[in-house]
């Protein structure tokens, strides 16, 4: 799998480089082989495998829950106990319908592992946005620069960000626009939108994508390098 | 709902995330009990609802396109 | 520039690569991960995963708590 042309998201399939061919994957380890097997069976030897998965899965949440703790200051630990527990149940379900789709390209450890983790942390992310304002609109202008060192590097990087201003004023749709400052400017995490509009966060990352590029091409069009802006600065 | 319930067009709002829908609704331009009916449907997209707005689809047109088959559940 | 601006202009311009999108991420980190760890050319086995790390911060977060979990556990 490669990717497409400069500015896109999302890959389209083309033929593997040599270097590519070369890391490919052997295919599952005997250990994750046994997994597999284990959790395809039916009976006794099946709802061993699921309990031992959970164990799994429940350590791997724990792990996320304890190190994001402090997004959450105002919660017992009964309350991330149960955090850890519900991502590691909803991670057992997504694993156990997700079997075919383990291909062996890592352990099935690591491959399960991620399910409990991102479960765990869109929990947690959710559960501190939860009541929380979001801004209507782009409020958080003040975030844009104000002061340099050199009255030189001043100008340059004023008239960058002013440019940038003005793009995300003019050169934007209304919704490109609320995604773009909710996401990069006032630091609402992609999940805890998409959970607000219905919507996945993919979805999401494809219109925040958009409007990325239309800004970069505004700034190309007005003469802009942004690599030259930071080198002057 | 009004403006001023609304904190106005360069505020924001709080409280529950229905509330936070049907004003980004009413700011996107649909008439507030359409928006109100779109807030409260798990089922609507907003993000897609919104995508549809801003390429120039009417609002009450955008969501009789969205909104779920049921006919009891649609918006007029 | 100091840091601040650079970081400011990344975050409103993303990456200057193609990327993969959140779900390709989400399907190959497993594999990105386990090359990183062992050592091998993950991005050039998995071309697009570093600029939608560099893009995505709920992304960039999830492949940090995979990698620093995994590795905790082959360290024990």
């Amino acid at each position: 799998m490669t990717v497409t042309t400069a500015g896109s998201v999302g890959a389209v399939s083309e033929a593997p480089t040599p270097a590519q061919a070369a890391l490919a994957s052997p295919g599952p380890d005997a250990e994750s082989r046994a997994w597999i097997a284990a959790l395809q069976v039916s009976g006794r030897e099946r709802d061993e495998a699921i309990a031992r998965l959970h164990e799994l899965l429940l350590r791997a949440a724990r792990f996320e829950v304890s190190r994001r703790r402090s997004m959450l200051p105002h919660l017992r630990g009964d309350d991330f106990d149960d955090l850890a527990m519900q991502s590691a149940d909803d991670a057992l379900v997504a694993v156990l319908a997700k079997l075919e789709d383990y291909r062996g390209d890592s352990r099935f450890t690591t491959w399960a592992y991620k399910f409990a983790l991102l479960e765990a942390a869109v929990k947690l992310r959710r559960r501190a946005w939860q009541g929380r304002e979001l801004p209507l609109s782009p409020d958080a202008w003040s975030v844009f620069p104000a002061g340099q060192p050199s009255p030189e590097a001043r100008a340059e990087r004023s008239e960058l960000f002013s440019e940038l201003q003005r793009a995300i004023a003019k050169e934007l749709t209304p919704h490109q626009r609320e995604v773009l400052v909710a996401t990069t400017l006032n630091g609402v995490p992609i999940d805890v939108l998409a959970e607000r509009l219905n919507t996945t966060r993919g979805a999401l990352y494809k219109t925040l994508h958009d409007a990325r590029q239309k800004l970069r091409a505004h700034l190309a069009a007005q003469g802009m390098s942004i690599e030259e802006g930071k080198e002057n600065a | 709902m009004n403006d001023d319930t609304m904190g106005g067009q360069h505020g924001s709002i709080a409280g529950s995330g229905v509330t936070w829908r049907e004003a980004r609704l009413r700011v996107a331009g649909f008439e507030w009990q359409t928006a109100s009916q779109l807030a409260r449907d798990d089922a609507v997209d907003l993000h897609a609802l919104l995508e549809l707005v801003d390429r120039g689809c009417p609002p009450h047109l955008a969501a009789r396109i969205l909104a779920p088959l049921d006919s009891e559940r649609s918006p007029n | 520039m100091t840091q601040q601006d650079d970081n400011l202009l990344r975050a409103l311009l993303g990456p200057d690569q193609p990327e993969l999108s959140c779900e390709e991420c989400f399907e190959q980190l497993d594999r990105y991960v386990e090359l990183e760890l062992t050592g091998s050319s993950a991005d050039e086995a998995v071309p697009g995963m570093r600029a939608h790390l560099e893009g995505c911060p709920a992304c960039h977060e999830d492949h940090a708590s995979l990698r620093d979990y995994v590795r905790s556990m082959r360290e024990r």
